[in-house]
């Protein structure tokens, strides 16, 4: 179980000696989330929708490790994020902001095969690994280096980088951002099949008819508040994306 | 086991990424054998200078110990920095440091390629270098010279870790890779005798570990002198190295909390 109780983040500016080394994004504190709450449970697609600057990637980033929240608490499978960070990071996969994390001029196969070293497979392991998921993504017959490859196969790509290590769940920042709707529903129905195992996805698209039709839950985040947590049949959407604070 | 294992993945990576632009290595092969010819002939312009007189064969193979050191001192330096800004430009960054990899097996992977090269490059600069310079090289001498190399570019590896940490921060602008390999040329007596230095510049010379390198390898190199007799320069590199490491490893332990607190971690 992915658990995120009470979080909020604040971007600091940088101040006093720190101005003279490093510029933040804002000369102001900016408030990225406001006390947000959630689950993801084993066998979930859980949706993660709002309008940009919503908080979604911040969020991502926060579970992922990549951040430090201002208060609150994110555990998953029990173990907290601040006292256990290498806990969280062997039982998570990410993918962020669509398919970017791959290198270029290597091949699938050398990119998934670094990605499980790195994530505490042994060689032969990870080369294995690596080849079952060509496989299961339908790129081993087509396997080459990555700058050769269309929109969808860097998709697949990095939905198969994400798994390389089996984690039981999934963090999915825009997935689908840069495919077409053929593209898109392909990349739903494999996200469908990693929950259909067991998997708990999170998953933060754009796409309206993504949220509908492939999660089991969405929760709406708009100024880094969450604004609905529920079933997606019957909700709308639209005008729960426009409340503001 | 682990950490070598991931080291070597980050090795294989950067391998396979380089090997990909194949003429990229022909000149990274062909540039030190080019630099060789240059000196070689400067040495001769500079012939039988007094300054340096305590070493074996005048200037040129004198500066050959300085340009093989701070070749791979170069790579040391940069090594680390390079590595932040090629993972921020391919945009792994963020998943290598979300993965339960341990920071120091990422360090020394994204040393292990550019010091290969580096160390490839001084081995063909050095073979050039004995091949026009003759017998000036006491090359029964090179495995007592081995502990102040490995120690010069250790340190130069651990200022390069203290500028990763401000380049974590500050993005672009490192403060000290730079300076100090001017410094290392001008001041330490890469390219020449600190002893034709004025008097503070040969005091400030001490503040910096390649001048105790370059001093013992040349000692045993070009000097006719004994490995024991260089204990004394190994001992202060030994505590540059130690104290330069601390202090690399503890400011970016402390630039990664920051960029974790603020938001910029993976911001170019």
């Amino acid at each position: 179980m992915l658990r995120i109780e009470g979080i909020s983040k604040t971007y600091p500016p940088a101040s006093g000696a720190l101005r003279l080394l490093m510029r933040t994004a804002s000369d102001v504190p900016v408030v990225a989330l406001r006390d947000v709450s959630l689950t993801v449970a084993p066998g979930e697609v859980v949706g993660l929708v709002g309008p940009n600057g919503a908080g979604k990637s911040t969020l991502f980033r926060i579970v992922a490790t990549l951040l430090e929240p201002t208060a609150g608490t994110v555990t998953v499978d029990g173990f907290d994020l601040v006292s256990h960070p290498e806990e969280i990071r062997r039982r998570i996969g990410l993918v962020l902001e669509g398919a970017r994390g791959v290198y270029g001029r290597l091949s699938g196969f050398n990119n998934l095969e670094f990605f499980g070293v790195m994530a505490g497979l042994d060689h032969a392991s990870a080369r294995r690994r690596a080849r079952e998921l060509l496989e299961m993504f339908g790129l081993a017959d087509r396997d080459r280096r990555v700058f050769g490859y269309s929109s969808g196969m860097r998709v697949r790509l990095a939905l198969a980088r994400a798994l390389v290590a089996d984690p039981p769940f999934l963090l999915l920042d825009e997935p689908t951002r840069s495919l077409d709707p053929a593209g898109s529903a392909e990349t739903m129905t494999l996200i469908r099949r990693l929950a259909d195992a067991g998997r708990a996805v999170l998953f933060a698209t754009h796409r309206l008819d993504e949220v509908r039709d492939g999660c089991d839950r969405v929760v709406v985040l708009t100024s880094g508040r969450v604004r609905f947590d529920g079933a997606p049949a019957g909700a709308d959407l639209v005008a729960l994306m426009e409340q503001t604070p | 086991m682990t950490s070598f294992r991931q080291a070597a993945a980050v090795f294989r990576r950067d391998a396979r990424i380089q090997l990909s632009y194949p003429f990229q290595m022909v000149s990274q092969v062909t540039g030190p054998m080019l630099m060789v010819f240059s000196f070689f002939f400067i040495g001769r312009l500079v012939g039988d200078s007094p300054a340096l007189a305590r070493y074996e064969g005048g200037y040129f193979p004198f500066v050959v110990v300085g340009l093989v050191v701070v070749r791979l001192a170069d790579s040391a330096l940069s090594a680390f920095t390079a590595g932040i800004r090629a993972e921020q430009a391919s945009g792994t960054l963020e998943l290598i440091l979300a993965s339960p990899t341990r920071l120091s097996r990422l360090f020394a992977g994204w040393m292990a390629w550019p010091l290969t090269v580096a160390g490839v490059q001084a081995g063909i600069l050095f073979v050039a270098s004995v091949v026009v310079a003759g017998g000036a090289f006491d090359l029964a001498a090179i495995p007592a010279a081995v502990p102040a190399f490995v120690l010069t570019v250790g340190s130069f590896a651990a200022i390069g870790l203290v500028s990763g940490a401000f380049v974590v921060v500050t993005k672009r602008g490192d403060p000290f890779g730079p300076l100090v390999m001017a410094a290392t040329n001008l001041v330490a007596g890469a390219l020449f005798p600190v002893e034709i230095l004025p008097g503070w510049l040969q005091a400030l010379a001490r503040a910096f570990p390649a001048f105790y390198g370059f001093n013992a390898m040349r000692a045993v190199l070009l000097g006719g002198e004994s490995f024991l007799s260089t204990l004394d320069e190994l001992a202060v590199l030994a505590v540059f190295d130690l104290a330069l490491v601390a202090a690399g490893l503890w400011l970016v332990g402390r630039a990664l909390t920051l960029a974790r607190v603020t938001g910029t971690l993976a911001t170019g």
